[in-house]
């Protein structure tokens, strides 16, 4: 067996566990089931390059095969199939696409428009950021809790900055 | 060794060129651009790793590293060219003072970027729907990328609906 289908079969292995696992909680949990499955799929991955070192041997060529190119490997594809789901989960862009693709005769403007307006987009995602306890309310005021966002929002606008010449898509390039 | 540092000076190459690009001006279908950027750089790379007869199945897993890897960076850039209002909110929370902000100016901040507007005109500009007679509607073929999207996040459920 070639070394190439380790991270192959560990990314089908994460995928069937993380669906099994968030159909199994009737569709609650999702980032749990998105762990479990990135567990399940770095157990294969391990499992397959045992396996594949026994037949070989544990070689400085198998080392460098294992952590820099397969786990990396793993890794990425991880990232782009947590990334597609969430997409089809939060995406408002797809959303609105989904539910225009639905309809036969188109949608009405209006109706789309009350079911995806900006006070209840702000609203849910305000609503989230409260119970993952990244925002902290008090007395109709809202400070940051738990600061992972700040560093991500950073890094991101950062690299906004640099390459766009502006931090947000409301703001005329300077 | 070699298919480590291949895809790194590969992946590298097309970020530098993405770079120059941007900085040079900025594509107006800069998703697009960059895919382009990737599979350039790609084909390139296979037709000489070909002409000086690099074995397949080593092509073949530098194409697994260097696309995972292309891909996992488009999905990033996905937040770089577009606001997030989860991240935008957070920052404009975080940039007020320890009493934090209050829901008015929550609300006023919203009434300035309109996420869901700009979603549409987007949609609008891709082609991807037109307006007719107050209504959206698909415009043309359905879009493959789309597809795929709600297909494969429909196979873990429902999709709620509204934003």
């Amino acid at each position: 067996m070639s070394a190439i289908l380790c991270p192959i079969i560990a990314i089908v292995v994460n995928v069937v566990a993380q669906i099994i696992a968030f159909r199994s909680r009737r569709g609650t949990h999702f980032f749990r089931s998105v762990v479990e499955g990135f567990m399940a799929g770095a157990i294969a991955c391990a499992i397959i390059e045992i396996i594949f070192a026994l037949s070989h041997g544990f070689s400085k060529e198998y080392w460098a095969l294992v952590f820099l190119v397969n786990a990396p490997i793993y890794l990425a594809l991880s990232y782009c199939t947590y990334n597609f789901v969430q997409l089809g989960q939060t995406s408002i862009r797809i959303r609105m696409y989904s539910e225009i693709a639905a309809a036969p005769d188109g949608i009405d403007i209006e109706e789309l428009k009350r079911e995806y307006d900006d006070e209840a987009l702000m609203r849910a995602r305000l609503k989230r950021l409260l119970e993952s306890g990244d925002i902290v309310g008090n007395n109709g005021q809202y400070c940051i809790g738990r600061k992972r966002f700040l560093v991500i929002a950073a890094v991101l606008f950062g690299a906004k900055r640099f390459l766009l010449g502006r931090e947000s898509e409301f703001e005329p390039p300077k | 060794m070699f298919i480590f540092l291949s895809t790194i000076v590969l992946f590298s190459a097309c970020i530098a060129v993405h770079i120059v690009i941007w900085r040079m001006r900025l594509p107006k279908r800069q998703m697009r651009t960059l895919f382009l950027i990737f599979l350039f750089g790609f084909v390139g790379f296979s037709a000489v790793s070909l002409a000086r007869h690099t074995a397949p199945l080593t092509i073949a897993y530098i194409a697994i590293y260097f696309w995972s890897v292309g891909l996992s960076y488009m999905i990033t850039y996905s937040a770089i060219e577009a606001d997030s209002p989860t991240l935008r909110l957070m920052r404009f929370i975080g940039a007020s003072s320890l009493e934090g902000r209050s829901a008015e100016e929550i609300t006023s901040f919203i009434g300035q970027r309109p996420f869901v507007s700009a979603r549409l005109i987007a949609l609008g500009k891709s082609r991807r729907v037109r307006e007719q007679e107050g209504r959206f509607c698909v415009s043309g073929y359905e879009s493959l990328a789309f597809r795929l999207i709600l297909g494969f996040r429909r196979v873990y459920g429902a999709i709620p609906k509204g934003g």
